[in-house]
């Protein structure tokens, strides 16, 4: 193992906020691996979503040199993990990919959710964890009281918490000893079949697929051929090295270390998160445990705001596609909406992201139908349809069974707020499962929910009526029956595929009623009066109107202004045409978005 | 100058533009400069001059005899008198016999007269810009026109015997109650115009900043709300008293109609002339400078040309706007059949004896309704 002993692998488990990219910048700055003068915050975080919203998406990896207060030098390795729930296998890979992990907590925060299930899971994964508390530096730091809930949670001794700034430099060094003292250092067979993990891929335009590797046995060079095991994609090694934080190549990359493989290939759908790398000539029997395909749990309908673009949105999708191998799309046709596409996503954050980057780096203009989840609708005939569009919902005369999916969620809260945030679960089809008391004032609550009420609003709420301070996590569980009904949308007596929704049948009279009065909001006063009704199949639930303008005239059109008038009314019909006219009715296109809006009841 | 040639006999409209008014009204778009400083710098002269020479190179744009003049401002009768009527008198000698020659007045300019003055010298069309009969509501406006003024004005137009004569409203200003629009009207039948023009007020930018600053930001709405509620109710009176809608903002006693406006809304061509003048000859449009130094200063007008199929879309857009409607042989190739089809159904338009005309809802909603009725690009 002393081929080992100088490499350490580990990654950072933080919050949002709570200090993750700039614990890693320090880390930079002292081991030198940045110079001073190229130094930025969030190094790591390469697309500017990232850097705005102080998230990580994709998992990034940077190998640093550090001369230990043993005199040797070490080879540390941090990967980078998205922190999202979204992301949790990605994340499960990236864990997997290390030996131990730094378990980052703000000090006055306290641990949350999402960190608390992405330290379970690398406890499953048998990494070391390090506990860090950060911004003692803060006025409203509680160290001691954090430190509790810390061994509370993960059963460590308190003196292994390290108290640190990252902001100001203080007590990094000493995180640096930690990991060289008490991460193990990695395992592997240096001459076996060679063996390595993709914890992340992203698409280099100039470059091909640039997978994030760590190799487990054996090594890779240049001009190896190699092969993944699930997809059983077959190239050759055009380049391999380690990340400085900037790719560096090294011709070659042996168990223990963690770095790239550049192989020829264009889609990252060909090296997926979690599969096995290995070589052609001399193949190791069994792949690397843990792959498994990922799956959309969310769905919405992608649609142009200008019929014009459908065929950039298809090119811009594509391309995302390369860099994305969990997002799904397929064509869609609306009657309201027109040519677009239907895309499933990892969740929530995902279809931001996805949406965002459409718009920003593709230019595109676009229109998102409400999001929803996959039904798995039974029918009488003993069919069993999977349906992820409402408009696909079979009429209910056919229907046995429907089942939709759960999730096994963790909510993190003050116990201030533990009674409203029951109260939320119950009210989103909750079931209760546990309570735990953290420390005197933070309390854990189990709860399995429908995935449908966490994608329609579920995390807002939750936010809100903890004044921000609840955090939550999930994760899938399996379907579930529910009485569920298909909710209709008419406007002037017309349904609109587009904003149908599926919604518990309980729920279904007050949605439908929100619903009607938003729409009303957003439906600018037209020519007729405009009827809008939420139905259940053929029974009328709730109806708004929009009253009908009385006077719409210009004062005057004489000799001198007969161009500007024109062009007036050029603009005043491209107006119209940006409208969707459903029947006689426009609609602009914010109305769709009006099941979304739940904050939206007011004025 | 005027490029030459136009239709074989010339265009037989012709607009002179006076920009110069006394005070700038908050409200108006028009083009307008302060007529003490012109004064003062000797301009208003030069400009009068400029018109002239203008219009004799113009010549051949015209034809000989031109069936309606319409000397607009600005406030024309703001102007010296001395200068002002040998003005009118010369462009009066175009006229033909029977034609149409109008000309703009503000109340606070006008007396006996001069009334008797301008019809001596060949006007035989006045339009009085009134605005409102509530002096608050006018200083909403921006116009500080006495009541004495246009009480004053009413009474100098009825002395001197004008045959056809208008009174301008502004409709829906902001702090009007429902009654106060209703009373404008009423008070504008009773000085007995042969025709009226009801004008939706138009929030220019400036406006709107103004309107702000004095009364808050729901001013507005405000008034728009108001101005909704009884527009129906002001359009049916002005109709039950006689005056004819014969055009969106448009009423007259049949017969009394204006000539010249209805030529603009028949598009035929027309010429006109002085700073900021628009002149559509055929294909040819062109827009004098705004400014009167840079007209003075000889600088070429903006010209445009027209396609036919852009002229068709005017056509029907001023058309539309009228009781006359337009020619389906003429326009139908500038028609969306979708928009046509629903507007006949919803009787928001409707087809007589080849005729395309909205109706009188069709009206009150005219500037949608013709969206919704034309193609364009």
């Amino acid at each position: 193992m002393d081929a080992f002993s100088h490499i350490r692998n580990f990654s950072i488990i933080a919050h949002i906020d709570h200090g993750k990219s700039t614990l890693a910048d320090r880390i930079l700055q002292i081991t030198k691996t940045v110079a001073e003068r190229e130094m930025r915050e969030q190094m790591l975080d390469r697309m500017d979503i990232e850097r705005e919203r102080g998230i990580t998406i994709k998992a990034q990896a940077v190998r640093v040199y550090y001369k230990a207060h043993d005199g040797r030098d070490y080879q540390l390795n941090l990967i980078d993990t998205p922190g999202h729930v979204d992301f949790t296998y990605e994340v499960s890979r990236s864990l997997a990919a290390c030996e131990g992990a730094l378990l980052v907590v703000d000090a006055s925060q306290g641990i949350e959710a999402q960190t608390l299930a992405n330290t379970y899971l690398a406890l499953e994964n048998d990494l070391e964890i390090i506990p860090v508390l950060n911004k003692i530096d803060l006025p409203g730091a509680e160290p001691e009281r954090r430190s509790e809930e810390i061994v509370n949670l993960i059963g460590c001794d308190p003196a292994d918490i390290l108290h640190i700034s990252a902001k100001t430099g203080a007590g990094v060094e000493e995180v640096l000893e930690a990991i060289v003292r008490r991460i193990p250092p990695p395992q592997g067979d240096l001459d076996g079949p060679p063996r390595a993990l993709i914890f992340d891929s992203l698409y280099d335009q100039y470059r091909g697929v640039v997978a994030f590797v760590r190799v487990v046995d054996g090594s890779f060079s240049k001009n190896d051929r190699i092969r993944s095991y699930a997809t059983q994609r077959r190239s050759e090694v055009e380049d391999v090295g380690i990340f400085s934080p900037d790719m560096l190549a090294t011709g070659t990359l042996s168990a223990g270390e963690v770095g790239y493989i550049i192989a020829g290939i264009k889609e990252v759908a060909d090296l997926r998160v979690g599969d096995t790398l290995t070589h052609v000539d001399n193949p190791a029997l069994e792949p690397l445990e843990g792959y498994r395909e990922a799956t959309p749990m969310v769905f919405c309908g992608l649609f142009p705001m200008e019929g014009d673009d459908y065929p950039a949105l298809r090119e811009a999708l594509d391309k995302l596609a390369l860099n994305d191998a969990s997002l799904h799309y397929e064509p869609e046709t609306s009657k309201a909406l027109g040519f677009g596409f239907r895309c499933g996503f990892l969740g929530l954050l995902h279809m931001e992201i996805v949406r965002e980057r459409l718009e920003r780096e593709f230019n595109l203009e676009l229109l998102t139908t409400t999001p929803n989840v996959r039904y798995e609708v039974e029918l009488l005939n003993g069919e069993v349809r999977m349906v992820s569009n409402p408009v696909d919902f079979p009429d209910p005369a056919v229907i046995a069974e429907v089942r939709e999916p759960y999730v096994a969620a963790s909510i993190m809260v003050p116990s201030d707020f533990v009674g409203t945030v029951m109260e939320l679960c119950q009210d989103k089809r909750g079931a209760f499962r546990d309570m735990e008391y953290l420390s005197e004032e933070r309390v854990r609550l189990a709860y399995d929910l429908p995935l449908a009420e966490i994608v329609l609003d579920f995390f807002d709420l939750l936010k809100t009526r903890s004044r921000g301070y609840a955090s939550l996590d999930y994760e899938m569980k399996g379907f579930e029956q529910g009485d569920l009904v298909k909710l209709d949308i008419l406007i002037a007596g017309d349904p609109v595929d587009a904003l149908s929704l599926i919604v518990h049948r309980d729920k279904a009279y007050q949605a439908g009623r929100d619903i009607a009065e938003r729409l009303r909001k957003r439906i600018p006063r037209q020519m007729f009066e405009v009827a809008i009704q939420a139905a259940i199949g053929s029974h009328i639930i709730a109806r708004e109107t929009v009253r009908a303008v009385r006077k719409d005239v210009l004062a005057k059109c004489y000799g001198g202004d007969i161009t500007r008038k024109r062009k007036l009314l050029e603009k005043q019909k491209a107006g119209k045409r940006r409208m969707k006219t459903v029947g006689r009715v426009e609609i602009p296109q914010e109305a769709f978005l009006a099941v979304l809006d739940l904050d939206d009841k007011g004025d | 100058m005027a490029p030459g040639g136009g239709g074989a006999a010339g265009a037989r409209h012709l607009y002179v533009h006076l920009p110069f008014c006394g005070h700038r009204c908050a409200y108006c778009d028009f083009a307008s400069e302060p007529l003490a400083v012109h004064l003062a710098s000797g301009r208003v002269e030069l400009y009068l001059g400029r018109v002239r020479e203008e219009f004799a190179a113009a010549d051949e744009s015209l034809a000989p005899a031109l069936e309606t003049i319409y000397l607009g401002g600005g406030t024309p009768t703001a102007l010296p008198r001395e200068w002002l009527l040998p003005f009118v008198a010369a462009l009066a000698e175009r006229l033909q016999p029977g034609g149409e020659f109008t000309v703009e007045a503000n109340p606070e300019t006008v007396d006996r007269h001069l009334l008797e003055e301008l019809r001596a010298a060949g006007v035989n069309r006045l339009s009085l810009g009134i605005q409102s009969f509530s002096e608050e509501l006018r200083r909403t406006l921006g116009r500080r026109v006495p009541q004495a003024a246009v009480d004053g004005a009413l009474a100098a137009v009825r002395e001197t015997g004008w045959p056809e004569w208008s009174l301008d409203l502004v409709y829906g200003i902001p702090g009007a109650s429902g009654d106060d629009l209703r009373s404008d009207v009423e008070r504008a039948l009773d000085s007995g115009p042969s025709h009226i023009s009801l004008y939706d007020l138009t929030y220019t930018d400036s406006f709107v900043a103004r309107l702000r600053r004095r009364s808050g930001p729901q001013t507005r709405e405000l008034a728009e709300a108001v101005a909704e509620e009884h527009y129906a109710q002001v359009v049916d009176r002005l109709e039950e008293a006689g005056y004819r809608r014969y055009e969106v903002s448009n009423f007259a006693i049949p017969g009394h109609e204006s000539r010249h406006n209805q030529a603009y809304w028949r598009l035929r061509d027309y010429l006109g002339v002085g700073a900021a003048a628009v002149s559509t000859v055929g294909l040819r449009r062109w827009t004098n400078p705004r400014r009167v130094r840079a007209y003075l200063e000889g600088r070429p007008p903006e010209a445009e040309t027209l396609d036919e199929r852009t002229k068709l879309v005017e056509r029907a857009m001023l058309g539309l706007r009228t009781r006359e409607g337009v020619a389906m042989a003429e326009v139908g190739l500038v028609l969306d059949e979708n928009g046509l089809a629903r507007m006949l159904e919803a009787g928001f338009a409707r087809l007589e004896d080849g005729y395309l005309r909205l109706g009188r809802r069709g009206l009150d909603l005219s500037t949608s309704v013709i969206a919704d009725l034309l193609l364009l690009d």
